[in-house]
């Protein structure tokens, strides 16, 4: 856990519960990267990610100061998705407003292109795929820290990462050669 | 592991700057003498690559103001070795005796412990046996439309401070030590539609409409006396000195 970190923690544990903002402030960004990924739309994203600061707050107490805290708060985030997806027990589908972003100049059409395709093909993942992708590439965590978040060995990360990456290949050389 | 196991896992491991300086070696020997690997490690980097170009989505709105109103404050202070069902009988117990005390001499405990205004209180993790009312009867004021009730127990060096209040104006309540010194520790709750901030020491809370916000917090000399000023935009308003005698 970072000093900054650690700090605000502690001063929020002895009761100045309002620099909670600034714990919120600085995560609100890949958390809710991590949810929109992972739920498939903006809305559940939202609500994945104030569910995720919120519980995190509740259980500040169980936090091990030992621990990095985005782990432990991705963590929470992870779960909080996985249980929204669970509860609404429907496929994510493709966010709409992910992929619809192909306009203007050809040089920034053709990337904003590839982009929406790179989007689409993430969206096509299985979930254990699509969220070693996330936390790898977006939210650039090591090995280690993914393996804790998702309560699984570290060669196992590797080895869906390996594999979700060589599935998000073939899927854009796919819609390329469309 | 097999051939095609070990060029697949020197490609990954090229990606992510994992190679040792041999297995980067190996890897452009392999590929350069292997076209169709060549082309499959292009295509992988590439997506990888288009990856790491995305940025992260913002969220559209601040999640703050969204996430605070579900807070609750940390639980402070007092935490009861035994059950509670057992610490409020206890308490009880002891009320019912005292009021018999009270009978006798009426100087040994204040009545309005018992009043019906100070049960939430016992749901903030005080001890309902310990807690001393700070303010005889919560403080009540009116002006036109806004009322102000305020009302404050302390257990040990924690005051808990409980304001309600309804105004259609802006109404600013400041919590302050007294003789300019500081209150500490500060712990703050409060509802929709307030805003509520702790700087020097000092607790600012802004409402308009029905609100009701409670802080936790000691004084600085332990003495448990402090000012709540409470101030409409005309000017109208109070000052309550509260505290210990």
């Amino acid at each position: 856990m970072s000093d900054g970190d650690r700090r605000l923690i502690e001063r929020i544990r002895r009761g100045e519960s309002e620099l909670y903002a600034e714990i919120v402030s600085r995560y609100e960004r890949p958390i809710y990267c991590l949810a929109l990924r992972l739920t498939g739309n903006p809305e559940d994203a939202w609500e994945v990610s104030q569910v995720a600061f919120v519980s995190a707050y509740r259980k500040l107490d169980q936090f091990d100061p030992d621990r990095r805290f985005f782990s432990w708060l991705y963590r929470i985030a992870y779960n909080a998705a996985l249980d929204l997806i669970a509860g609404r027990r429907r496929q994510v589908e493709l966010p709409v407003d992910l992929v619809s972003r192909v306009a203007g100049p050809d040089a920034e059409a053709a990337a904003s292109e590839r982009r929406a395709l790179l989007e689409a093909g993430l969206a096509e993942l299985s979930f254990d795929h699509r969220v070693v992708i996330v936390l790898r590439h977006f939210l650039d965590l090591s090995y280690r820290e993914m393996a804790e978040i998702l309560a699984i060995e570290e060669k196992t990360v590797k080895s869906r990462l390996f594999t979700a990456r060589r599935e998000l290949a073939a899927r854009l050389r796919k819609a390329l050669d469309r | 592991m097999s051939a095609d196991e070990r060029l697949e896992r020197l490609m990954q491991q090229e990606i992510d700057g994992a190679n040792q300086a041999e297995e980067s070696a190996e890897l452009a020997r392999r590929l350069a003498d292997d076209p169709a690997a060549q082309a499959a490690y292009d295509e992988l980097r590439a997506a990888v690559d288009a990856l790491d170009d995305v940025d992260q989505t913002e969220p559209p709105r601040p999640l703050w103001p969204s996430v605070s109103r579900s807070l609750q404050p940390p639980r402070r202070v007092w935490r009861p070795r035994w059950r509670p069902a057992v610490a409020w009988g206890f308490a009880a117990g002891l009320a019912a005796g005292l009021l018999v005390l009270l009978a006798v001499d009426d100087g040994l405990v204040h009545p309005t412990a018992l009043e019906p205004w100070m049960q939430p209180f016992g749901a903030m993790g005080l001890d309902p046996g310990r807690a001393e009312v700070l303010a005889a009867t919560p403080y009540q004021a009116q002006h036109g439309q806004t009322e102000v009730t305020i009302s404050a127990v302390r257990d040990g060096e924690t005051i808990v401070l409980d304001v309600m209040a309804t105004s259609p104006e802006l109404l600013r309540v400041v919590v302050t030590g007294l003789d300019g010194q500081a209150c500490r520790g500060w712990s703050v709750s409060h509802g929709n539609p307030a805003a509520s901030s702790v700087r020097d020491e000092t607790w600012a809370l802004s409402c308009e409409g029905s609100v009701r916000a409670r802080a936790w917090f000691t004084t600085v000399d332990g003495a448990g006396r402090f000012h709540v000023r409470w101030q409409l935009p005309g000017g109208a308003g109070d000052t309550v000195e509260i505290g210990s005698e």
